[in-house]
């Protein structure tokens, strides 16, 4: 373990002297974690890369900022999560946030969820979910963020965050269970 | 549906390890648009706006500052008119009153070197003319700034006041007049030494201007990010030197240390930058930051009583950011955001803040003066690691050695 830090350290150390064989490794090596984190936001491989490379982009441009005595997947995973904030934020404006919040969803939700998806299944699942109701349920649900903070950073009130996040549940256990779903 | 009220299936949970496990293949056209970022940040290009922006900035102001005032532009004016006046003189002039008349020969033949205009008058009006002639010369008073000089000297040139006030024309048409000899009375004036008129103390000239002036400086430096941000004064000294291009005009530069203290709110920051926590649950950021200051100035000078006086002045600024402290409260604190967090050397602005000054000083000797100046400084981008709009303001004292 401490050998991995140790590497870990020599990579760091080496994207901060610029050095373009340390900010492959550093890519290479979390480029699954971050990807697991942009999926879920965006709801595509394609949208998730494009923002996965503008998140590793402020990770390169801002890792002399970077504390080496502090754990580095946790400030990834910040710099990843507002990457895709960022982005949902842009699309929201295109894409209305209240309208997503007239989903015509059943409330059949007590059934179980078919268990026999894959990780990266469930998070493309999770991805296809409207953008609104992404945002709540990873924010909400992954990330750990309290509705009060999920209102500050979307722009929408604490209630409409609540609202979307039982809404997103509903169509997620839906889609896990392959049922079909009417939008209003 | 209330979260209390979730059925519990497990979904929160299934979702959750789905984030921590899954995997994706690392992809190597992943790396390459990287890459491709990564060099466009390299080759981003210079910031060449904001130099030809200063540039142009400097350039309105030199033209503001150095464009001829009125009395300029009639000296300007007169240079021309000998010319005009010849050819006038040869059109209005009878051929025998030209032949008959030396002043009038002399007047066409005579120079127009580029020079004042009272010498114009002077050649006019030579003493080695004779009375007679003089009474016939064409008395001109071809501007303004000469009549004002002559009015002026009036009352201390007791025995020629009188002749002088006669001589004053009508300044709206004094620009240049031709009146026929015929419709002129005699004036039987003596001979007019204008040299005695023109002030004893030089023009501006290049030696008298041209001058280096040294002040050191001390001030409070107040910064905000809003005009309600103002929150204590930081200490700023600084050296400062100055080169009049102009009696009125200077430029100044230098170097002032100062200390910036504000607090900003977390939305000021520019968070897509901003690595160090959630800028989204920061409520306020408390920032005491170590700047140099280095200033480009333009300075307009305007005479007042017993040699003080005031002046305005613009310019740009370039700040290098020596040390950034910022405390940090959240609105929502979670485990490992950090509360306090340094930045050494990282931020350089050049000719990023906008100066905007006025100010008063006054002569103790003849080398020594005080200086008291309130400024404005204006954010033209982004200040600091959170790129925030800093604004600044303060009052300047300075000694000043000539």
């Amino acid at each position: 373990m401490a050998k991995i830090e140790k590497l870990l350290e020599l990579t760091i150390n080496g994207c901060k002297d610029n050095d373009r064989q340390s900010q492959k490794e550093l890519y290479r090596n979390f480029y699954s974690y971050a990807m697991s984190i942009c999926v879920r936001y965006t709801g595509s491989e394609a949208d998730a890369l494009e923002v996965l490379n503008d998140g590793f982009l402020k990770v390169f441009t801002h890792i002399e900022k970077f504390d080496i005595s502090k754990p580095f997947k946790p400030w990834l995973r910040r710099i990843m999560v507002n990457a895709s904030i960022d982005h949902i934020k842009k699309n929201l404006k295109h894409a209305h946030m209240a309208d997503i919040t007239e989903a015509n969803v059943h409330q059949s939700v007590e059934e179980a969820p078919d268990h026999n998806l894959n990780y990266e299944e469930i998070l493309h699942k999770v991805g296809q979910l409207s953008p609104a109701y992404r945002a709540v349920f990873n924010l909400y649900v992954i990330d750990g963020y309290k509705h009060q903070e999920i209102a500050d950073q979307l722009g929408i009130t604490e209630s409409t965050s609540k609202a979307n996040l039982t809404r997103a549940k509903a169509m997620l256990r839906a889609m896990l269970r392959k049922e079909v779903y009417q939008y209003g | 549906m209330d979260e209390a009220m979730k059925p519990k299936d497990g979904l929160d949970q299934k979702v959750k390890e789905a984030a921590d496990k899954a995997h994706f293949e690392f992809n190597d056209s992943a790396w390459a648009a990287m890459e491709k970022k990564l060099d466009g940040v390299k080759r981003a290009p210079f910031v060449w706006w904001k130099i030809w922006g200063s540039a142009g900035l400097l350039v309105i102001l030199l033209l503001i500052f150095l464009w001829p005032n009125n009395d300029q532009i009639e000296g300007l004016k007169n240079q021309d008119v000998p010319e005009k006046q010849n050819t006038e003189l040869n059109e209005n002039t009878p051929p025998d009153n030209k032949a008959s008349n030396p002043a009038l020969k002399e007047a066409n033949t005579e120079s127009t070197t580029p020079n004042q205009s009272n010498q114009k008058v002077r050649a006019e009006t030579k003493p080695n003319q004779s009375t007679q002639e003089n009474s016939k010369t064409i008395l001109v008073i071809q501007n303004e700034s000469v009549s004002d000089r002559l009015g002026a000297r009036t009352d201390q040139r007791q025995t020629m006041g009188q002749e002088i006030e006669e001589l004053k024309l009508p300044l709206e048409s004094a620009l240049l007049r031709w009146y026929p000899l015929a419709d002129l009375p005699s004036l039987n004036l003596p001979p007019i030494e204008l040299a005695s008129f023109i002030p004893e103390e030089p023009l501006d000239t290049t030696d008298s201007y041209k001058r280096w002036v040294f002040s050191a400086v001390i001030s409070g430096d107040m910064s905000a990010t809003t005009l309600s941000g103002f929150k204590k004064p930081g200490p700023l000294v600084g050296l400062m030197v100055e080169y009049f291009v102009k009696n009125d005009l200077s430029i100044q530069t230098g170097l002032s240390y100062g200390s910036k203290k504000y607090s900003a709110l977390g939305s000021e920051y520019e968070t897509p930058y901003w690595a160090q926590g959630s800028a989204y649950s920061v409520a306020s950021v408390y920032a005491n930051c170590r700047v140099i200051d280095i200033p480009l100035n333009i300075q307009k000078y305007f005479d007042s009583k017993n040699g003080n006086r005031f002046f305005i002045g613009t310019g740009i600024s370039s700040y290098l950011m020596l040390s950034e402290d910022y405390d940090y409260t959240y609105k929502y604190s979670q485990a490992g955001w950090p509360d306090h967090w340094q930045v050494k050397n990282q931020n350089q602005h050049y000719f990023g803040i906008l100066n905007l000054t006025a100010g008063f000083e006054r002569p103790l000797t003849e080398k020594l003066g005080l200086g008291l100046a309130p400024y404005l400084k204006m954010p033209l981008t982004g200040i600091g690691a959170g790129k925030v709009k800093l604004l600044s303001f303060g009052v300047n004292a300075s000694i000043k050695f000539r």
